[in-house]
């Protein structure tokens, strides 16, 4: 094969449509996973007074279980408290407080978990439900589940889930046309080629075998091509989010796609660039076997 | 080797490309067709190379009722005939080598098979010094005799040369003519449409002429 400018051309074309898709879904994928961990992880606190009666507590855990969509409700007693929080700040407050002392100051908590097929935006619904039932309780001080950012982030999650899906189909689209629009300029290109060859008794399949080979080189190299300037990229940003201590938990979730992904998108692609070229060549040897004397 | 019977060719309206014409060509013959611009040459020329069909009438080329050729067996048909064109028709991409070769890769040959062929008649066209040019730095000339090469290669029983010396000045016209006149002797037909009546005077062969789709003259000179 022989690398005229407009076969270069044509393999840039399709390395960065495939590199725009690529991109694409790796972003949708990571959001989709960070996401879904925050999501996870979401809960509610009820924070307790220290004087409160047992019976009011139990009182408090059946009004929170009645709601049908609470998954777990974990009770934290002041020392399971005080212990959790030496552990997570025991470098900072080393010395300066024993656990005895901590139990005075940590207040009982249950840990509200929902169920995880609600979305977040659902959950946050459920959370305000139960803020609202249980913070009339005398023994309650207070209830929180970091409402601010879940609420963002509960309606980044709906709109990613819709848009991202809408945006990601129509990249997808605008992909295959082009790259069939291009398969149809190379082989317009080599129609007086293709001419020759039918010519001198070349069979259809003869001169599929040409071009099809030559439509796979394209395929693999820029795949090939697409799939290593995607990790760059990846392995580049990862290190600037790994940097900044604000993103840094974030930044340790991102995945590259896996290599299964790979090999779908592989075959979804080449699949697809085959059967538009295949498409084109039988057209335009059809046309030529009507009138290529001239 | 090509008979011809009340063939007729229209192209949708009143006007015949081809006109009643009947004619048979014998194995080995050397035939030139003439006839002004518009005669009906080169459409007789793709009806016989089974590029179009013929309104009506019969056409047999080397055994093969054209009308009966189904389309899966034309590039098996097509292989028994050699082209040659005004404007070579060589591939840019390949080289002189390369473009001599082809018939015989398509033709499924090996390789030692293929080399000893295209090296003998690459020498017979006198290339030999321009094997791994490509087509585009050579002459008119020198490209014409590659598209001869690549016609002969794999002994086609006809050739057939669509005013093949008219980009050729009349020493090189002179030089393809003593070619063709060479193969010719090995027994291929030849099947030349040209308007140059100087071709005529160098060697006695059949003429047919043709003025608007219609034989007019069939004639040995
Ligand atoms: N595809 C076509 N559609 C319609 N008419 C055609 C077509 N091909 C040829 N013709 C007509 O058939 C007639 C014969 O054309 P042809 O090309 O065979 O002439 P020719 O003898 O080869 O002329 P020249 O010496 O100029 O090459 C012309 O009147 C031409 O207009
Ligand atoms: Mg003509």
């Amino acid at each position: 094969m022989k690398w005229t400018p407009l076969k270069i051309s044509l393999l840039f074309i399709i390395f960065l449509s495939q590199l725009m898709v690529l991109a694409g879904f790796l972003t949708y994928k990571n959001l989709n996973t960070v996401l879904g961990s925050w999501n996870k992880s979401a809960h509610l606190s009820v924070y307790l007074k220290t004087d409160i009666l047992g019976s009011e507590r139990a009182e408090i855990e059946t009004k929170i279980r009645e709601n049908q969509n609470v998954q777990t409700v974990e009770f934290v007693d002041r020392d399971k408290a005080a212990k959790e929080f030496q552990k997570s700040f025991g470098e900072y407050s080393a010395g300066l407080l024993t656990v005895d002392e901590l139990i005075d100051l940590v207040p009982e908590t249950f840990v509200v978990s929902l169920k995880n097929d609600l979305s977040l935006l659902q959950k946050v619904e459920v959370f305000n439900e139960l803020i609202a039932s249980t913070k009339n309780f005398s023994g309650v001080d207070e209830v929180s589940f970091g409402g601010d950012w879940l609420q963002k982030f509960s309606k980044l999650d709906q709109t990613l889930k819709s848009i991202g899906t809408f945006i990601l189909a129509v990249v997808l689209l605008s992909v295959s046309f082009l790259s069939a629009l291009m398969v149809r300029i190379l082989i317009d290109d080599a129609k007086a080629e293709l001419e020759v060859y039918t010519l001198i008794g070349a069979t259809r399949w003869f001169i599929y075998k040409i071009f099809l080979r030559e439509m796979l080189a394209f395929v693999i190299l820029s795949l090939v091509f697409s799939f290593v300037t995607l990790f760059g990229l990846f392995i580049y940003l990862k290190n600037v989010f790994l940097v900044r201590n604000m993103t840094l938990n974030f930044a340790d979730r991102l995945e590259f796609l896996s290599p299964q992904e790979m090999i779908i998108f592989a075959i979804l692609v080449g699949g697809f660039i085959f059967v538009s070229s295949f498409i084109s060549l039988k057209t335009t040897i059809q046309r030529l076997n009507q009138f290529s004397y001239d | 080797m090509i008979e011809l019977k009340h063939i007729y060719k229209t192209y949708g309206g009143e006007l015949h490309s081809l006109r009643d014409l009947s004619f048979t060509v014998e194995q080995g013959e050397f035939v030139f067709l003439v006839g002004p611009s518009g005669a009906g040459k080169t459409t007789l020329f793709k009806l016989i190379s089974a590029y179009e069909k013929s309104s009506s009438g019969d056409l047999v080329v080397s055994g093969h009722n054209l009308k009966e050729l189904r389309v899966g067996q034309v590039p098996f048909f097509r292989r028994q005939i050699g082209f040659i064109f005004q404007n070579y028709k060589l591939l840019k991409t390949k080289s002189v080598y390369e473009n001599i070769e082809l018939p015989l890769v398509i033709l499924g040959e090996k390789e030692n098979i293929r080399k000893e062929k295209v090296l003998e008649i690459i020498e017979k066209v006198g290339l030999q010094d321009h094997a791994d040019q490509f087509p585009d730095f050579l002459s008119g000339g020198e490209q014409q005799r590659v598209a001869i090469a690549r016609a002969l290669i794999h002994q086609p029983k006809l050739i057939i040369a669509d005013e093949p010396t008219g980009n050729l000045d009349p020493a090189l016209s002179d030089s393809m003519m003593n070619l063709f006149y060479e193969f010719s002797k090995t027994g291929i037909t030849f099947l030349v449409a040209t308007h140059d009546h100087r071709l005529l005077q160098n060697k006695k062969a059949r003429v047919l002429s043709l003025d608007k789709g219609v034989l007019v003259e069939d004639r040995i000179a």
